[in-house]
């Protein structure tokens, strides 16, 4: 049983440039909660990954960081929110280099990796989300 | 006679009573009407109060919102600071990167190139707490359009925690040198260079000399002894 939703911090995301301070402030957060540098770094990297898609692909959306628990355990939550055309073909977007942007198409597979969790759901009428944790 | 002059004093002492008794509201309302004044005015105070503070904490975010601002780089600023040493061009970034900016940093150093005579090219990444898959392909492809133009470039400042999500991310990083500090990256790139043997050869005679100027010191305070 995970438990959700303290302190909760809302990153709105609509220019390129807000990419780097979502990042910023995840790093921040991650930090403030408890996290080795190293992972700061990683959270970080994650964030700017999923920020980047948003901009590139829906322009505009939000980022939502949380504190979980789970047992004994603390960590992060990133839920990563746009209302734009959604992911075609979700299997495909998870392969390593494959992008329909000319981008080097690591994105999500790579947010997968620097994260210990990972969904995501995605449709034509909603837009994508992505959820994303990491336990301390 | 006697009723008349009964009834003209309890006249009189009515009279008397309802002078005193408007008199006493006269006087009443007029403390109250002050202390309405007064309170009226306290209120305002406060409110004028409560309004400055909210500006100077509206103009606190707004400074602290600025202050973030100008931490990560903006693409409009056109300069970039380079500089020129032991025949290396270091590119010091101390910012956080858009994508605009890191493109603009590219633009700016590939105009630079062709008027210098270098040994090579040194981006110093130090100040950038977040390198994700974007901002490394637009350095990856910078450092392959510098060595088109015929330099090598070294990468230093990363920490680990940089190298480990570029690792995580799995981008490619065959075709990129890195150093741990700019002084590494520097003999990386001049280790060639007559001048470096010949400071390296000077500091090390000067070593030796105060290795034998330590060495008679200890003798002479340990001759008395």
């Amino acid at each position: 049983m995970i438990h959700k939703g303290k302190n909760i911090t809302k990153l709105e995301l609509s220019h390129e440039v807000d990419v780097a301070y979502a990042a910023l402030d995840a790093k921040t957060y991650a930090k403030r909660i408890g996290f080795a540098t190293k992972d700061q770094y990683l959270i970080s990297t994650a964030v700017s990954e999923l920020a980047r898609n948003i901009i590139t692909y829906a322009s505009k959306g939000c980022i939502f960081l949380s504190t979980i628990d789970q047992d004994l355990k603390k960590g992060i939550e990133v839920v990563a929110d746009d209302s734009g055309p959604g992911i075609h073909d979700l299997e495909k977007a998870m392969l390593d280099n494959f992008s329909t942007r000319g981008t080097l198409g690591v994105g999500l597979p790579g947010t997968k990796r620097l994260m210990d969790d990972f969904q995501i759901s995605s449709s034509s009428a909603e837009g994508t989300t992505v959820t994303v944790r990491k336990w301390i | 006679m006697t009723d008349d002059s009964g009834y003209k004093r309890a006249y009189e002492r009515q009279k008397a009573a309802r002078e005193k008794a408007e008199q006493l509201l006269e006087t009443r309302s007029r403390e109250l009407y002050e202390s309405h004044a007064i309170l009226a005015k306290a209120n305002e105070d406060l409110r004028i109060q409560k309004e400055t503070a909210e500006s100077a904490t509206k103009a606190t975010s707004e400074l602290l919102t600025t202050m973030l601002r100008t931490s990560v780089s903006d693409s409009k600023s056109d300069s970039i600071v380079m500089y020129e040493t032991q025949g290396c061009l270091v590119v010091p970034i101390q910012e956080e990167l858009s994508k605009y900016s890191a493109h603009h940093i590219q633009r700016k150093v590939l105009e630079r190139i062709p008027a210098s005579s270098l040994e090579g090219v040194i981006i110093d990444l130090t100040g950038v707490a977040v390198i994700d898959s974007i901002l490394w392909d637009v350095f990856s492809k910078t450092i392959q359009m510098i060595k088109m133009l015929g330099y090598p470039t070294v990468i230093t400042g990363l920490n680990p925690g940089v190298v480990a999500s570029i690792i995580y991310l799995n981008v490619d990083i065959d075709n990129v040198t890195t150093a741990l500090q700019l002084e590494d990256a520097l003999s990386l790139l001049t280790k060639a260079s007559d001048l470096e043997v010949t400071e390296a050869s000077s500091a090390e005679s000067l070593g030796i000399e105060n290795i034998h100027e330590a060495v008679a010191e200890k003798g002479t305070n340990n001759d008395p002894a």
